[in-house]
């Protein structure tokens, strides 16, 4: 069927491109000179452009959904059951659906027309409906983006990217870069069920692949307080995440960090690696110690998943968690926890004697 | 008529350069015996580990560093302190042109005050210096130090555990393999 072309001015075209590169249609490098200078804003889109953006955010993020591992055979519960199968072979089509609101085309007008230099500046939203589950995935996109560039100070630590818990989970680091203040009330409840779950069960190797990257830059930090700061955000965020996946029952969704701790924890691995270039010259030794313990965040974490394996071991098989206990199970196994957890006792205490932290 | 002076003006600065540092940690310790009771078995296997016992606790003392342990609440405070005389001097010299005897005593008084000053600074180093050498030496011996009282913690857990063992049943038998960490005991109760 012949479509009919569509035009687009100056500014919706580069809306559009910043949209493509959101999505993974276009390198980000086209992106990034497009928000860092000033546009002026429109009163709104034309049809066209409308249109062209409606289409793009349609396929385009189910396309990036499934080649960041939707596409990939895993096995998630779905209800009390354990599905396998690619993502919407376990979850119908129909309910795997994103709904985006006018702020998403709010939010794409501000990112073309604002310059994202200014550190000073924010995105408000000038629609008064809530954020959908659409429209924070496209601001995830816009984060991860803008990641490392001059653009990050504008977005990372300001409302609505600081309270968004994909962001916090995926770039601590970002948020510690910044400064941002930490979110005691992350709330992951709504990423338990649903299409928030489908996208974070699609995006495993990615947040497994973010938290080895995370753990292994540690290796490159001098600075203790830049450390703490560090570790603060991922305890922060950890403890948000795990609480709901354990209070909800979706412990396959915490995949990734038995995955990412698997890498990471290999059997020859130094503790020193974490604290490499870290100068604790001029710390006492209580001060050193927390440190250190600030470095190996992810390690204790290690220990709350333990702890999970040995309630899946008791659950019976008349008991209502069954299924999500074995699944646990077999994670546990593919990743070899009980190794993940020998190891990461032996490097905790070659860097931290029996948690000796309290100077006399 | 100006003249000509050379000054030269030498300090010197004697002083005792202090560095201390410390941790406090806890010995896990199980209540399987009453606290008196598994005291006195934690002093005898420290005591074979070189420790002095002063009722309620027991301390050891190697080099500048000192180790306490609480034998009833199973706390261990860790110190290591030294201290050094440093003996520093300091000369400076310098040419002048002046028409009387003040301006030559402001420029020495000067010339001194900023001698003392640096003195005073090498000194602040060199402090920091030892502070970060003892920080640094107590740290590499913690390590040793955990493990050890590690050992002689689960040696007393054993010894409280075949102890409460014969106070429940007869013992049957026992193997203990302390290098593994294991003990089994068969009873009949």
């Amino acid at each position: 069927m012949y479509e009919p072309v569509r035009t687009v001015s100056e500014f919706e075209s580069a809306l559009l491109q910043i949209l493509h590169c959101l999505l993974g249609r276009a390198p980000l490098s086209q992106a990034l000179p497009l928000v860092l200078r000033y546009r002026r804003r429109p009163v709104g889109l034309s049809r066209d452009a409308a249109a062209l953006v409606q289409d793009a955010l349609a396929k385009g993020l189910v396309s990036l959904l499934v080649k960041q591992g939707g596409w990939k055979r895993a096995r998630h519960l779905c209800g009390r059951e354990v599905r396998d199968g690619r993502l919407w072979q376990r979850t119908p089509a129909r309910q795997l659906g994103l709904q985006f609101s006018a702020n998403s085309l709010d939010f794409l007008m501000w990112l073309t027309s604002a310059n994202l230099t200014d550190p000073k500046i924010q995105w408000r939203s000038s629609v008064a409906a809530p954020l959908t589950l659409g429209d924070r995935l496209l601001l995830f996109l816009a984060l991860d983006a803008v990641r490392g560039s001059a653009a990050e100070p504008t977005l990372a630590g300001k409302s609505p990217f600081a309270d968004h818990p994909l962001c916090r989970l995926a770039f601590p680091d970002t948020f510690a870069d910044q400064n941002a203040a930490l979110q005691a009330d992350l709330d992951f409840a709504p990423w338990m069920t649903g299409t928030a779950a489908s996208i974070l069960e699609s995006m495993q190797d990615r947040l497994a692949e973010r938290w080895v990257e995370l753990e292994r830059a540690k290796a490159s930090i001098v600075s203790p307080q830049r450390m703490t700061a560090l570790a603060a955000q991922q305890q922060s965020v950890l403890d948000a995440f795990l609480d709901a996946a354990h209070g909800l029952e979706r412990r396959d969704l915490a995949r990734f960090l038995l995955k990412a701790a698997s890498l990471l924890l290999r059997d020859g691995c130094e503790a020193r690696s974490w604290v490499a270039s870290l100068d604790t010259s001029r710390l006492p030794l209580a001060s050193r110690l927390q440190v250190y313990q600030a470095a190996l965040t992810l390690l204790s974490q290690v220990d709350r998943l333990k702890r999970w394996q040995a309630e899946a071991q008791c659950v019976g098989y008349v008991d209502p968690e069954y299924a999500a206990s074995q699944l646990w199970k077999s994670d546990w196994q593919q990743y070899d926890g009980d190794r993940v957890c020998r190891v990461a006792e032996r490097v905790r205490g070659e860097l931290i004697p029996a948690a000796a932290t309290h100077p006399t | 008529m100006s003249r000509a002076y050379r000054i030269r003006v030498r300090e010197s600065l004697r002083r005792v350069v202090r560095a201390g540092d410390g941790v406090s940690t806890q010995l896990q310790i199980l209540p399987i015996l009453p606290v008196e009771e598994f005291a006195e078995l934690l002093a005898r296997q420290l005591r074979s580990r070189g420790f002095q016992r002063q009722g309620d606790t027991a301390s050891r003392r190697a080099g500048q560093t000192t180790v306490t342990v609480d034998l009833k609440t199973g706390t261990v405070h860790v110190r290591a302190e030294v201290s050094e005389v440093v003996d520093l001097q300091a000369k400076d010299e310098r040419r002048i042109y002046d028409d009387g005897d003040p301006s030559r005593r402001k420029v020495e008084a000067s010339m001194r005050k900023r001698l003392r000053e640096n003195l005073e600074k090498d000194a602040d180093r060199l402090e920091a210096s030892l502070q970060q050498r003892v920080t640094d030496q107590l740290e590499k011996q913690l390590a040793d130090l955990w493990r050890e009282l590690d050992q002689a913690t689960n040696r007393a857990t054993a010894e409280a555990l075949k102890q409460k063992a014969a106070q429940i049943g007869q013992i049957k038998q026992m193997s203990d393999d302390p290098e593994q960490g294991s003990l089994t005991i068969v009873l009949e109760v």
